[in-house]
């Protein structure tokens, strides 16, 4: 099975604000808020790290739930994201000067 | 203020913000007008930090795009809309202005290039009404119908209304301050030619009891970006005045006010 | 500087009684929440409500409060009310009844010229660039899903603002 990546996309502006993260597409200026949990994926959302890896890292070592069903729930975060222009999601590692 | 040059162009300034803009043209009538519309904040004309010439010409009759465009070339903005083109370049800090002698014309110039230096350096122009109590000033943001009007109409003596229209806010070397503007809403009259150091946002909402709720950091930041104005579509000044409007939020207490149209909700400015 | 045009209560009625009886009005627009459409300054001419059907893309002026305002209508809460929007706002107005509208702008005049008032919403470009909010609902499900395999607790991170 192959793994997933996610890297935040380069027009976008974010901003941690308590805990929650605001968002803007710089493209086209829309702005999203995504909750403390979706706030987590998206800080870990560096290019190289894969999903599996930030699923069992930072949700299922912080919150004692079962992994597949928050791996389950997080490819359909990181998909709506993606749909949206905001988040890049491959199939492959996205090294620094990728985007 | 005014002044003829050597080569019998007539100027003034006007200062919004503390940014004095300086205007020439041929037409003396033009400048006249623009002191009486200024009034209250014309500058002096040797300390402009921006020059535009204004050429006055008939109405352009219908021609041309009514549209409001704004954008970049190389280094200079580019305005245009049916009635007025402009062409100012921020490195020089020089432009010029076509219009007829329509005084609306030049205000909406002016208030384009002031959201511009405002963006660039950390500030913004808000839908806003705000006041000076106390040497601190307050913003009242809010949609049309929200509140701005009536609640600067309830203002008690002791406050000095700053505008009840568009909120000028800019980031200082230790705060952000509001200063007053000549665009005046609904009021009619300009406001004052003050500034204040920012002492809170308050988003209005009409209920029927007098409450401010304080505002968490991402809930405060989508309201006041929904408020700011801005005329271009440059994706850098965009950025910009996001991350302005994320560090306004981080660093002001923001509340949402819900009021009666009554005086009594001053007892919760101060 | 000249004084813009405050319509009190009594300017409403005046410019309600002048509407109904199939008179045009001319008015002078002093806020900016239809910019880029409708700015400071520039006069706006009403027909009245009975005109034109009362369709979403058209600029209804209307009372509230004692006050005229004209706003798009961006759509039907249901059979009696429409829901208005400045072009430059992001937030819908609260509902206006049918009944509450006078009249539509027609054509807007500025400096002399009579530029024809767009029916529907202005494109993202015309558009004063206010910002387009969107709440990441998204990201509920994913919350949600946590919760119901904790009970109903979880506990929040703590993290260092950005």
């Amino acid at each position: 099975m192959s793994e997933t990546y996610i890297k935040r996309h380069r027009d976008t502006a974010a901003r941690m604000l308590g805990d929650e993260t605001i968002i803007m597409s710089v493209k086209d200026s829309r702005v999203f808020t995504l909750n403390p949990t979706a706030s987590l994926i998206w800080e870990a959302a560096d290019g190289v790290t894969a999903l599996r890896e930030i699923v069992a890292r930072d949700l299922v070592a912080e919150f004692e739930i079962d992994t597949e069903a928050a791996y389950r729930d997080a490819l359909e975060l990181v998909g709506q994201l993606a749909q949206e222009g905001i988040l890049v999601v491959t199939d492959h590692p996205m090294p620094a000067e990728q985007s | 203020m005014s002044r003829v040059s050597e080569n019998g162009t007539y100027a003034t300034a006007v200062a919004i913000g503390g940014l004095p803009i300086g205007i020439s043209s041929a037409d003396p009538e033009f400048i006249t007008m623009l002191e009486g519309r200024y009034a209250g904040f014309l500058g002096a004309d040797g300390d402009v930090a921006i020059r535009l010439k204004v050429d006055i010409a008939p109405p352009s009759g219908g021609r041309g795009e009514e549209e409001l465009a704004v954008s970049r070339a190389g280094t200079r903005w580019l305005m245009n809309r049916g009635d007025f083109c402009a062409d100012w370049d921020p490195v020089s800090k020089q432009g010029w202005v076509r219009q007829s002698a329509y005084p609306y014309a030049i205000d909406s110039v002016m208030r384009i290039v002031h959201s511009l230096v405002l963006a660039e350096r950390g500030g913004f122009l808000l839908h806003a009404a705000s006041a000076i109590r106390g040497g601190r000033a307050f913003i009242f943001s809010g949609v049309s119908g929200a509140g701005k009007t009536t609640i600067s109409r309830l203002a008690p003596s002791d406050v000095t209304l700053l505008t009840d229209e568009i909120s000028y806010v800019r980031e200082m070397a230790d705060g952000y301050q509001a200063f007053g503007t000549p665009f005046a809403g609904e009021l009619g009259r300009a406001g004052k030619n003050l500034a204040a150091p920012i002492a809170a946002l308050y988003f209005l909402a009409k209920g029927s009891t007098d409450v401010a709720r304080p505002l968490k950091g991402s809930s405060a930041a989508r309201r006041l970006l929904r408020n700011i104005l801005f005329f271009a579509d440059d994706r850098a000044l965009v950025e910009k005045l996001f991350r302005s409007a994320c560090d306004f939020v981080s660093h002001l207490p923001v509340y949402e006010l819900t009021f009666r149209p009554g005086a009594e909700v001053w007892d919760l400015i101060r | 500087m000249e004084r813009a045009e405050s319509l009190d209560r009594a300017g409403c009625d005046i410019a309600a009684e002048s509407l109904n009886r199939g008179h045009r009005l001319l008015i002078r627009v002093t806020g900016s929440s239809m910019v880029p459409a409708i700015w400071p300054g520039d006069t706006i001419e009403i027909i009245p409500a009975g005109e034109a059907p009362t369709s979403a893309g058209q600029v209804a002026l209307y009372v509230r409060d004692g006050r005229l305002f004209a706003h798009r209508i961006v759509g039907v809460a249901e059979a009696a009310h429409v829901i208005t929007r400045g072009d430059a706002l992001a937030a819908c107005d609260p509902p206006a009844a049918r009944a509450e509208i006078l009249g539509y702008v027609s054509v807007v005049v500025r400096d002399g010229r009579r530029i024809p008032m767009a029916d529907g919403a202005p494109s993202r470009r015309a558009r004063m660039l206010s910002f387009a909010i969107r709440n990441s609902n998204i990201a509920r499900r994913l919350i949600l899903g946590l919760r119901a395999r904790r009970g109903g607790a979880y506990r929040t991170v703590n993290r260092c603002p950005a």
